[in-house]
């Protein structure tokens, strides 16, 4: 067991290897508050990479609807029996110590790896989900939560802002390329690897012997066994596109299908530099300012203690106590911001699916004031400024503004209707 | 207690031209200890936590320093191993006046050693089971000739029949498997996994067996410093069967051929008890041999390995039943009178 | 005071000796003591082994051995159970046979659904011969080991190397399966990882680990291995030509080397380090002509068993004479 840094935990944790960073890492940001669950996403990466005989039941992306949904049945609220089971009452985190180091406070429960460590198991603590478990990847879908105590029915005042108490929300899930993996700390063939050029965390084809350790061991259950290959199969982050080897973008990294088929324009994937066991600091980069710098975004089930890399802007109707479980203390603040826009923010928002290429740094150009009342009791400030993204050849790959272009026909509808055809 | 009965059985002899007294005798036990200890510290412990250090050219070079020093030490430890046998058939057979016993025994020495020699050249398993035999009788006779005292306390000689005890059934698996190989049987020795398994539970028991004879009546002894290194050993030990952690590895060397069949904590309490009762007699001027011969025992392990474990166990019983006894450390500290003993 | 520094010389006297004695074997690499493991010998057969019957006849006349297993519990993952295997081993025509038998409930032959682990059995050898101490045990843990694992779910006939989905799920139904004819979408076998070769030719493969976690597949697949499961108890054949690449472990006549067993049991997820293991025993290739009978004795026989008596019946009267004079000598 080693001693490793985990800056979404603010603390030193244990796991299996030594601390060991890439030169970059894979991240993404997912907005479930745009999400409109029409699963283009699952479908892109299904009809790209697990259309194969033995592949029937893989998706490596899904979305499933919370609180009831999930991929395989339950996944989350299984291990977070597991760990309140091992340490009962005692997954809570100190948000006194909020800071640089510690953007979410410190977590004073167990991680995964620590959970196991204390009921003297090995590794991490997990389970290998069943055939069923796998079956109705969207069970539940668009199920709300019920009225406790009076079945088949709902709240009579459900849907009343800050939180609804008739409330579902689309919760969009791929791989989190991990920093500390639990695939990689399971395998005991040592045939999973994060890649250092880009932290993306894959099986070795070859070495996989199927004994589906890491299956038991992701806390995300995104590794998952291929019956007639006899090895486990998992989440690539579309590598090829990543290293910009496919011949669309002309040799700049691209993002992955997931993303850039979003039609909800939900998705922002990207590359952060990392040094000396951090990210780098790099404001202009829009996955670091809306992850490290805004901090509108939050990694999911931070106290697995795997440190995801794919964030989310929580969806701001649901019960707090519920998505602090989730994605941790920093809810709160987050939705605050997601509300209350910074009018950088509002800018860099603009960028979520507007080019395939990955954007690696952005620059803004001031508009005129196109809002200026009070919304609610608070000052809404609105700006139609300009962001523009450059790719990872330090190009410039998109130009969009706040205010969405706005085009009129000419002829016989002008100005009667948008769109028309 | 052991220490008035069995002075008749001390070290008060001599071979011509060679004086071996009692403080020569004990440092070269306490060669054989270090080297023991070195041997198992560099080549089965570093051995076994070795396999878990990826492959680094430190650790590689490391290792193979460990194998290197850990193979001397081994080799010095059997070298001390065989000379102290021999002194010590030789002081059984000097000493018994019984012509039948002394011409026996003298035969039974003399099977073990040329076994051990003829086992070390050729791969014929006869040898081994000369050999084996031969060891088998000698820690029987040295347990046997305990019972046999009517001035010996219950504790020990409950210890001595579970010691004794366990390494006979571990021989039974391993001569009766020797035998059918030898008659060509292709059936299974009857009952050979059964006997093996009796014999652990005698391992465990000789624990306390072992704690209830000599640790016991100077547990104080141990001291807080002795308890809290056996405490540590064990909650070490103990840990590492929690933990996913390559310390189990100091597991496996104490369990050298033990199958953990029975409930860990059991394995445990064992080990703790043995060890105290070791550090126990290690600090009592008057127990080093009683220390040595639990020591060496452990060292010997339940499955001896090869020979020299062997050897390790007709010594470790030998010290245990005063059979080899270090004469005066009970209180004079000149050297032993140097005559052959006087016939009565 | 001067018998002290007598003895002090003498102890440096002799410990200069056992030092040196010491220091000259472990330079010739030479290990004073010899293994006292028990022994399985692999004596020549004068009828071919099949293969694929693990209960031929020929098995009755190979000596065996009972091993016990254990949890393996030295490195995670963790597990396995207590248990024994009996272990045959005979060799014909330059081939080597090893043979395990061990009770398992219930036969686990497939993988293919999600939480389906196979029974598995494994025979494992130093690379380098040990010398007369066990080479892995108490030796150089860099010395690389040759494994053959045998594995139900690889087997022909009980569950094909290569599995079809139809086969576990009879009624599924999937419309269409692009690119079906292209290797690269079943990365693993265009890999050629080892666990799904469609050129295998049998259910064993040859493995190669220098430690824990470094198991890797062989280049020569030069060992075949055939189980059959019948009334609760498993039969496993492995064979490999004695001599092999110079990677692997040799084995020629008169020799030996180290052999330790596995046993994996699939009804309890067990698979990798959850395995029950033995310790390192001895294995021999002898010379001898397999004749083995079980209970008959003949005239060489009675020799032996004349003989051994004598000497433990020698033994017997020596203990209890030494026994008689000790009780008189405290009386």
């Amino acid at each position: 067991m080693a001693k490793v840094r985990n800056w979404q935990l603010g603390r030193e944790m244990d796991y299996r290897l030594p601390e060991a960073h890439p030169d970059r890492q894979f991240v993404a940001v997912f907005n479930t508050n745009r999400c409109i669950a029409c699963q283009t996403c699952s479908f892109a990466c299904k009809s790209t990479w697990t259309f194969s005989r033995g592949q029937e039941f893989m998706w490596w992306n899904n979305v499933e609807t919370k609180p009831y949904g999930g991929y395989p049945h339950h996944w989350d609220v299984k291990l977070l029996q597991m760990l309140n089971d091992a340490n009962p009452g005692g997954q809570t985190w100190d948000t006194s110590t909020q800071g640089d180091d510690a953007p979410y406070g410190e977590f004073k429960g167990m991680t995964i790896f620590e959970a196991a460590a204390a009921e003297g198991k090995d590794n991490a603590i997990g389970y290998v989900p069943t055939e069923e478990d796998w079956t109705s990847p969207n069970l539940y879908e668009d199920t709300a939560k019920g009225n406790p105590g009076v079945p088949n029915e709902y709240h009579p005042e459900g849907a009343q802002l800050p939180e609804h108490d008739t409330w579902f929300f689309y919760l969009q899930r791929i791989c989190n390329h991990c920093t500390y993996p639990g695939c990689v700390s399971a395998c005991p063939r040592n045939a999973i690897y994060k890649r250092p050029e880009d932290g993306i965390v894959l099986i070795d084809q070859e070495r996989c012997r199927g004994y589906r350790k890491c299956v038991e061991q992701c806390p995300y259950k995104k590794s998952m066994y291929r019956p007639n290959q006899q090895v486990s199969e998992k989440c690539i982050a579309c590598y090829p596109r990543v290293e910009g080897s496919d011949p669309i973008t002309g040799g700049v990294p691209m993002e992955t299908r997931c993303v850039a088929t979003c039609v909800g324009k939900i998705r922002l994937q990207g590359l952060v530099d990392v040094a000396d066991g951090d990210w780098t600091e790099a404001p202009t980069n829009p996955l670091y300012f809306l992850i490290r710098k805004e901090q509108v975004a939050l990694p999911l089930y931070p106290q697995f203690g795997t440190e995801p890399n794919i964030f989310y802007i929580p969806p701001r109707w649901v019960p707090r106590p519920y998505l602090r479980q989730l994605f941790g203390p920093g809810v709160d603040a987050a939705i605050e911001r997601y509300d209350n826009p910074s009018r950088e923010l509002q800018a860099v928002l603009q960028l979520f699916r507007a080019t395939q290429k990955i954007i690696f740094r952005y620059e803004i150009e001031e508009g005129e004031e196109l809002l200026d009342e009070e919304i609610n009791g608070r000052r809404v400030q609105i700006f139609n400024d300009t962001i523009v993204g450059f790719d990872g050849a330090g190009n410039e790959a998109v130009r969009v503004s706040v205010e969405e272009p706005f085009h009129v026909r000419n002829g016989e509808f002008a100005g009667q209707y948008q769109n028309s055809i | 207690m052991l220490d008035p009965a069995i002075s008749q059985m001390s070290v008060n002899w001599q071979l011509p031209r060679l004086r071996v007294n009692a403080t020569l005798l004990r440092q070269v036990v306490q060669g054989l200890i270090v080297a023991a200890l070195v041997e198992i510290a560099l080549l089965r412990l570093a051995t076994r936590i070795g396999v878990h250090i990826p492959r680094s050219e430190l650790a590689s070079d490391g290792l193979q320093v460990a194998s290197f020093v850990g193979s001397f030490a081994f080799n010095s430890a059997s070298i001390l191993a065989i000379g102290l046998t021999v002194l010590l058939l030789t002081l059984m057979t000097t000493q018994v006046r019984d012509t039948v016993a002394r011409v026996g025994l003298a035969v039974i020495s003399a099977a073990l050693m040329v076994s051990l020699s003829m086992s070390l050249v050729t791969g014929t398993a006869v040898w081994d089971g000369v050999f084996g035999i031969a060891a088998t009788l000698l820690v029987l006779m040295l347990g046997v000739t305990l019972m046999a005292r009517k001035d010996v306390s219950a504790g020990p000689r409950a210890a001595i029949a579970l010691v004794v005890g366990a390494y006979v059934c571990y021989q039974y698996y391993s001569l009766s498997h020797i035998a059918y190989r030898l008659l060509d049987y292709t059936a299974l020795p009857p009952l050979g996994i059964d006997v093996l398994r009796w014999g652990e539970v005698l391992v465990v028991l000789a624990g306390v067996g072992v704690f209830w004879a000599w640790g016991l009546p100077r547990w104080r002894r141990a001291g807080r410093l002795g308890i809290a290194a056996v405490a540590g050993i064990v909650v070490v030990v103990g840990l590492s069967s929690l933990t996913p952690s390559s310390t189990t590895s100091i597991l496996a060397l104490w369990t050298t051929g033990m199958s953990f069949f029975l409930p860990s904590p059991v394995y445990l309490l064992a080990l703790a008890l043995y060890l105290v009762t070791i550090v126990a007699c290690f600090r009592d001027e008057d127990a080093f041999g009683l220390g040595a011969g639990l020591l060496l025992l452990l060292v010997a392990g339940y499955m001896p390995e090869a020979t020299y474990h062997h050897l390790l166990v007709i010594l470790g019983v030998g010290f245990l039943t005063g059979a080899f006894r270090i004469a005066e450390e009970a209180s004079d500290r000149t050297p032993a009178t140097i005559s052959v003993h006087s016939r009565r | 005071m001067e018998t002290l520094s007598n003895s002090k010389r003498i102890t440096f006297a002799i410990m200069g000796l056992v030092l040196t004695g010491a220091a000259a074997l472990t330079l010739f690499d030479l290990r004073l003591a010899s293994s006292q493991t028990v022994t399985l010998v692999a004596k020549r057969s004068e009828d071919p082994v099949a293969l694929d019957d693990p209960s031929d006849d020929v098995w009755n006349k190979a000596s065996r051995i009972q091993v016990v297993l254990s949890g393996q519990s030295t490195v995670p993952p963790r597990g396995g159970d207590d248990g024994t295997v009996t272990a045959g081993a005979l060799h014909h025509d330059g081939k080597l046979y090893i043979r395990m038998e061990w009770s398992d409930g219930s036969e686990d032959a497939s993988t293919g659904r999600q939480t389906e682990f196979s029974d598995g059995a494994a025979v494992q050898f130093p690379v380098e011969h040990g010398e007369s101490v066990p080479a892995f045990c108490m030796g150089n843990p860099e010395a690389p080991v040759n494994i053959w694992q045998w594995k139900a779910s690889r087997q022909a006939g009980t569950g094909a190397a290569v599995l079809d989905m139809q086969d576990v799920y009879p009624n599924m139904a999937v419309d269409t399966y692009p690119f079906e004819d292209e290797a690269e979408f079943y990365p693993a076998s265009a890999s050629g990882n080892i666990v799904v070769r469609e050129d295998r030719a049998s259910a064993a493969d040859n493995l190669l680990a220098g430690s824990f976690g470094t198991l890797t597949a062989a280049e020569d697949q030069t060992v075949a291995g055939t189980g059959v499961w019948e009334d609760g108890t498993w039969t496993v054949v492995f064979s490999r030509d004695l001599q092999a690449g110079e990677e692997y472990t040799q084995f020629s006549e008169g020799d030996s080397t180290n052999v330790a067993f596995a046993v994996w049991d699939g009804a309890k997820a067990q698979r990798d380090g959850i395995k029950s293991v033995s310790q390192f025993m001895t294995l021999e290739v002898s010379p001898d002509i397999a004749t083995g009978r079980a209970g008959r004795l003949s005239g060489k026989d009675a020799g032996l068993f004349v003989m051994v008596g004598l000497v433990v019946v020698a033994g017997l009267a020596t203990v209890g004479s030494y026994l008689l004079y000790t009780r008189r000598e405290t009386a």
